[in-house]
């Protein structure tokens, strides 16, 4: 009786699982190309190995990242990357004069004024304007004297940089399409090799010339198609024509690419998994709750959801690792992704402890924000796959200083949104101390999780630095910061101890004290910007964070002093008997 | 008496307990934590608008900082100590604290005998001392045949002040005078103008300007980095030595340039005349002999032959003149002496004595081929001053012309459009520096330290500016003084010779993916010879200095030039065992110290 009831349980809990995964992927799914004849052309010419920014990759990923990095987004006015970039290609003078890049800076944009639509501004203008052409000049020679640059000189130069990649790929610059048989290290040829006399000759020299023409003609047949009509039947025959052009003189020169490796980027690239992850987190957490956090109706209908989105999550995670041939935890964006993994991760460990529904609830909204924030910036969080400054290569305690130190931010990320839970419960309902204490518990084991992760991991930060560059510590700025919001949890910790914090008050500094830990993993590479660590330098978006920290404070004062308010009206004393 | 005694020891018994009390708190723990928080906020925040250096003397390196890391460490090792007798229950809590101890005692062994420099090394050359970078100042005076050292204390900004170095009294030598530090610039824009004075090396401005090319440069002759310059395409020269016509008509063959005793000059090949040939150098008494001469030479066993001209393709070309190759072998003769060499058109880095040899007769042979087809050979403009004013030569292949300089006027060289103009010319020159401070954390070629001295002689006195790494000479009264301001410098107790530099780039790019050196150590003393290669994150390590892989630098024309970081750090050991113990406890604390209501107590 009792197993048969298990078995229809579990087979319920299939139904609902599929027919919610269904439900869900209906409503996210993507706009489905008009043509067919366009959709295949852009398959084939997605596959198509080139090589770019030190790396072999399908020419899908350089589409992305080359529209991520001219117009600020990986599709333009509904036309997906891949098309687009094939559009510059084949019409260069008239993508030219098209405001495709972004001027966000405001200086910039006073000084293009009228020559800006939408704040967008055409490559033929960024590389036409004499008196900005000037300030190019100079920034350069500022920058090649090795000087530190201006922030209007660093955007000027940004700007340049945009317009010139588009000239290259209209001039055939990049991205290298015949790898060099003898060097697969080598730059490959690129489309200049057809026009150059001296890539000519070294073209001659590495294939047979018939290879060579076969592939030349392809493309003068696919140019013409897609000048044409890029959606007709006959595009997708040159397409798949120039496709096997290429692959026939990768042959002959021997040249045998990682074939799965590049499939799994093609996935990876069209799956989004990040951005189903975060759907179904949100999702998890809107029925978490709906359901009124009770456990038997939440374990059924929502955790699924949250489970599904977590081996999303994973997944993306092993296919980002097995694309860039590294665990990919060395920028901004990759941090993001993989310390939302971990706070999912601490959650459902707790989770399997405690089997407390606010667990799954808190990682999932924690997750969603941090998903969201992922994907949402590209242009400040680059995307895309780009290879490690040496001192990073290929080093074991690096990958594990690093994991360990993310992964603690993981459970602090958890432990603040528990946090938050806990700070709003007491200011709700001081009196369910029950309930509260249970609540406070989870946060304080996320706490210490974090508190010995980060201990570690700072330690092997030490340890590495020692290894690769001589000496254990060397109060580099994010050592330090590391240092700091280590310190501030244990100073929450040592506060508990001495009876300075309550159940609340120690929910409450714990939500402050993630203030560090926003600091060491954020504000030292986008605020402070200094030593060491310079590798994961980006710019962009300090004022948004300084002030979503700041709201967060604001929002705890007012919860505290909504908590205090709360215990004088039940006790009509203060919070200290309680 | 007695009692006095006894009522004072139980005084400061009280006074002891009071003051460990004090040391042992939680709440002192607190404040000091949050103290620690708040002052290395504060150096991060600082490195971050002056510079890494600013941060690390001013915060990292003070002496309070150390003293507040010190009553950290008290305020532990107090804290555990208060809870004598260990109970089950403080296991975790006694480790974790024992491990942080551990941990500063190793930070403050680190601090105290750490040793943390660089070496660099160009390839093929030998370094054996460390170079820390802790500012030292040399100074010399010629007269008394006295020196003196100093090491100078680093600051974080701009100092102007007068601090009083060196006071020497009257000695039979020289007279009493004194040394005073007035101003230190951690970094400072070294700018260098060129003055006019009485007397001196003559100095000129020339312009040169084409389309791609727009420079302005000063040429300040028998200086060895100012007398000459690469603009664009043109070396151009401001020497004594006027260039050498050429001796007799231009060749197809091309011709040989052989510098002789500070002169240049330039022998055409003969054309259709057998070999050996003898030639005369005009002005002096050497001879040239040419033995062979060869059209595309190859070497085959150890013998240099002439390889046949192959024409590509079946159609039926003339054969060319020159190859691929082309290679003379001859005799120089000369003040008795006689040198056999071979010299290559395309190769013109290559000895051309057998056997790397120097020459004895200290001659230096190029062989041009016509038109640009030789590497390192370029067109010249060369300025000299004769008797009856400034001139200008320009030399194109084998040709010269010499001109007076009109000074102000433009002037066309004759090649890819390129005009000329010298907008100065004085007679006498002088090189003056200026130093003006920048931020802490400036950048850039011309961006130093810098110091300034004040000489004070018999109530007389006069300032002196000092770059570091530069030398500088300096008269005052009737005393010569030579200065260097420099960076201390380390025997390291062994050498290490950098044999092969090498750099990766990532596929198609010029970033680079890794970058490592081939080195032979040498310690003389103890007879080890010992050959490693030392890439990132691989270093080499001997009797306790390991030697990183820090840097590169790669100029064009320069050899390569690895960087090394060497240090030697005895706290490591303690640092290693401490953070292991600190982590083992935290684990024990949390693992027995579950989640309790009122905080639980200690």
């Amino acid at each position: 009786m009792k197993e048969a009831r298990g078995k229809m349980e579990e087979g319920r809990f299939k139904i609902q699982f599929i027919l919610c995964f269904f439900l869900l992927s209906s409503f996210f799914s993507l706009p489905s190309s008009a043509h067919a004849g366009l959709s295949d052309t852009i398959d084939i010419l997605d596959r198509i190995p080139i090589q770019h920014n030190g790396r072999v990759k399908p020419f899908q990923s350089f589409a992305q990242e080359t529209s991520l990095h001219i117009t600020g987004r990986k599709s333009y006015e509904g036309i997906p990357a891949t098309q687009l970039v094939w559009n510059w290609i084949t019409h260069p003078e008239f993508w030219n004069a098209k405001p495709l890049i972004p001027v966000v800076f405001r200086p910039l944009r006073k000084e293009f004024s009228v020559m800006l639509v939408d704040n967008k501004i055409s490559p033929e203008m960024v590389s036409s304007y004499q008196p900005f052409l000037d300030q190019v000049e100079q920034a350069g020679a500022k920058q090649r004297k090795k000087q530190n640059l201006t922030v209007l000189e660093k955007e000027v130069l940004a700007l340049y940089s945009k317009a010139r990649r588009f000239n290259d790929i209209g001039s055939g610059v990049e991205p290298g399409w015949m790898p060099h048989p003898e060097n697969s290290r080598q730059a490959w040829f690129t489309f200049q090799a057809f026009a150059k006399p001296e890539e000519q000759i070294a073209l001659a020299k590495s294939f047979p010339d018939q290879k060579t023409d076969q592939v030349r003609n392809a493309l003068q047949n696919l140019i013409e198609a897609y000048r044409a009509n890029p959606s007709s039947d006959e595009t997708t025959q040159k397409a798949k024509q120039f496709s096997q052009a290429l692959s026939e003189l990768r042959e002959s020169g021997k040249i045998a690419l990682d074939q799965k490796v590049l499939d799994l980027e093609i996935i990876y690239d069209r799956l989004h998994p990040f951005g189903w992850a975060w759907k179904f987190y949100a999702a998890a957490l809107l029925l978490f709750i709906l359901l009124g956090l009770s456990l038997r109706a939440s374990n059924k209908i929502a955790l699924p959801f949250f489970i599904t989105g977590f081996l999303i999550h994973s997944y993306g995670f092993y296919l980002r690792c097995v694309v860039a041939g590294r665990p990919p935890v060395t920028n901004m964006y990759e941090s993001l992704v993989w310390v939302s993994w971990a706070i999912c991760f601490f959650s459902l460990i707790l989770f399997a402890v405690y089997k407390s529904s606010v667990l799954p609830a808190a990682a999932g909204a924690v997750a969603t924000l941090a998903l969201i924030v992922a994907e949402t910036f590209p242009a400040v969080l680059d995307p895309s796959v780009s290879p490690l400054v040496p001192v990073l290569r290929s080093n074991y305690w690096l990958t594990i200083h690093v994991l360990t130190i993310t992964l603690s931010y993981g459970a602090f990320a958890l432990a603040w949104g528990i946090g938050h839970v806990v700070v709003v419960a007491h200011a709700m309902n001081p009196e369910k101390d029950e309930r509260n204490q249970m609540l406070a518990q989870y946060l304080y084991r996320a706490v210490q999780i974090g508190v010995i992760l980060l201990a570690t991991g700072t330690v092997l930060g030490g340890v590495w630095a020692n290894y690769s560059w001589g000496r254990f510590w060397g109060w580099d700025p994010k050592e330090t910061w590391a240092l700091i919001a280590l310190l501030g949890y244990l100073t929450v910790l040592h506060g508990r101890f001495v009876g300075w914090l309550d159940v609340f008050g120690l929910a409450a500094a714990s939500v402050i004290a993630f203030a560090g830990v926003v600091m060491a993993w954020y504000g030292v590479n986008f605020v402070l910007a200094a030593g060491l660590h310079s590798y994961g330098f980006g710019g962009g978006g300090a004022p948004y964070v300084l002030g979503a920290v700041l709201l967060d404070f604001v929002l705890i004062g007012a919860l505290i002093w909504r908590y205090r308010h709360r215990v004088k009206e039940i006790t009509g004393k203060g919070i200290g008997q309680v | 008496m007695n009692v006095m005694t006894k009522s004072l020891s139980q005084k400061s018994g009280e006074f002891l307990a009071l003051a460990f009390r004090f040391f042992a708190s939680l709440r002192l723990a607190i404040f000091l934590l949050v103290s620690l928080m708040a002052v290395l906020a504060t150096g991060t925040i600082l490195e971050s608008l002056h510079g890494t250096d600013a941060a690390r003397i001013t915060v990292y390196e003070s002496p309070w900082f150390s003293l507040l890391l010190l009553l950290l460490g008290i305020n532990v090792a107090a804290a555990a100590l208060d809870r004598l007798p260990w109970q089950k229950k403080h296991t975790g809590f006694v480790i974790t604290h024992l491990g942080i101890i551990t941990i500063l005692i190793g930070s403050f062994l680190t601090q105290k005998s750490m040793v943390d420099g660089q070496m660099s090394i160009a390839e093929g050359k030998t370094e054996q001392s460390i170079t820390l970078s802790k500012p030292l100042l040399y100074i010399f005076q010629e007269d008394s045949h006295q020196d003196w050292l100093f090491e100078l204390k680093e600051k974080a900004f701009a100092w102007n002040g007068k601090k009083t170095l060196l006071r020497v009294s009257e000695s039979k030598d020289a007279k009493p005078f004194q040394i005073h530090l007035r101003s230190y610039y951690p970094k400072a824009l070294m700018e260098e103008t060129m003055m006019s004075t009485q007397e001196g090396s003559p100095a000129l401005k020339v312009k040169i300007h084409n389309s791609f090319v727009d420079e302005s440069v000063w040429l300040w002759r028998d200086d060895k980095k100012m007398g000459e310059t690469q603009m664009g395409p043109a070396k151009v020269v401001f020497s004594s030595q006027k260039l050498q016509e050429a001796q007799g008509a231009e060749s197809n063959l091309g011709y040989l340039e052989l510098e002789l005793d500070g002169s240049t000059h330039r022998i055409p090949v003969p054309e259709n005349k057998s070999f050996p040939q003898t030639i005369s150098v005009e002005g002096t008494d050497a001879k040239v002999e040419i033995l062979n001469f060869y059209r595309n030479a190859a070497v085959v066993g150890t013998k240099l032959v002439e390889q046949d001209l192959k024409t590509k393709g079946q159609v039926q070309e003339p054969v060319p003149l020159l190859g691929n190759n082309p290679a003379l072998r001859l005799f120089l003769r000369a003040k008795g002496k006689e040198e056999l060499h071979t010299v290559f058109a395309k190769f013109p880095d290559f000895s051309t004595m057998h056997g790397m040899k120097p020459s004895e007769l200290g001659s230096h042979l190029y062989y041009r081929l016509p038109g640009s087809g030789s590497k390192g050979q370029s067109h010249e403009l060369r300025f000299v001053e004769t008797p009856e004013g400034l001139t200008y030569q320009v030399q194109t292949g084998l040709r010269v012309e010499t001109h007076p300089v009109k000074t102000g006027e433009e002037t066309a060289l004759g090649w890819m459009d390129l005009h000329f103009k010298v907008e100065q010319f004085y007679p006498h020159a002088r090189l003056e520096k200026k130093f003006t401070p920048q931020d802490s954390n400036a950048q850039g070629d011309s961006i130093l330290t810098a110091i300034e001295l004040e000489i004070e002689q018999s109530g007389k006195s006069k300032l002196i500016w000092l770059g570091q790494g530069i030398r500088e000479a300096a008269e005052f009264g009737d005393s010569h003084y030579l200065f260097m301001f420099g960076e201390k410098r380390l025997p390291a107790g062994f050498s290490l010779m950098l044999r092969d530099f090498r750099m990766e780039t990532y596929p198609g790019t010029n970033d680079p993916a890794s970058f490592e050196s081939d080195v032979t150590l040498r310690d003389d003393l103890r007879g080890v010879v010992k050959e490693a290669k030392i890439s990132m994150n691989e270093p080499l390590v001997y009797r306790g200095y390991k030697v990183y892989q820090s840097g590169y630098s790669l100029e064009n024309g320069a050899p390569e030039v690895s960087i090394f970081s060497v240090g030697r750090d005895p706290g490591i050991p303690l640092k290693y065992a401490g953070t292991i113990i600190m982590v083992i406890g935290i684990i024990l604390m949390f693992y027995f110290r579950s989640y309790s209501r009122n905080g639980g107590n200690l």
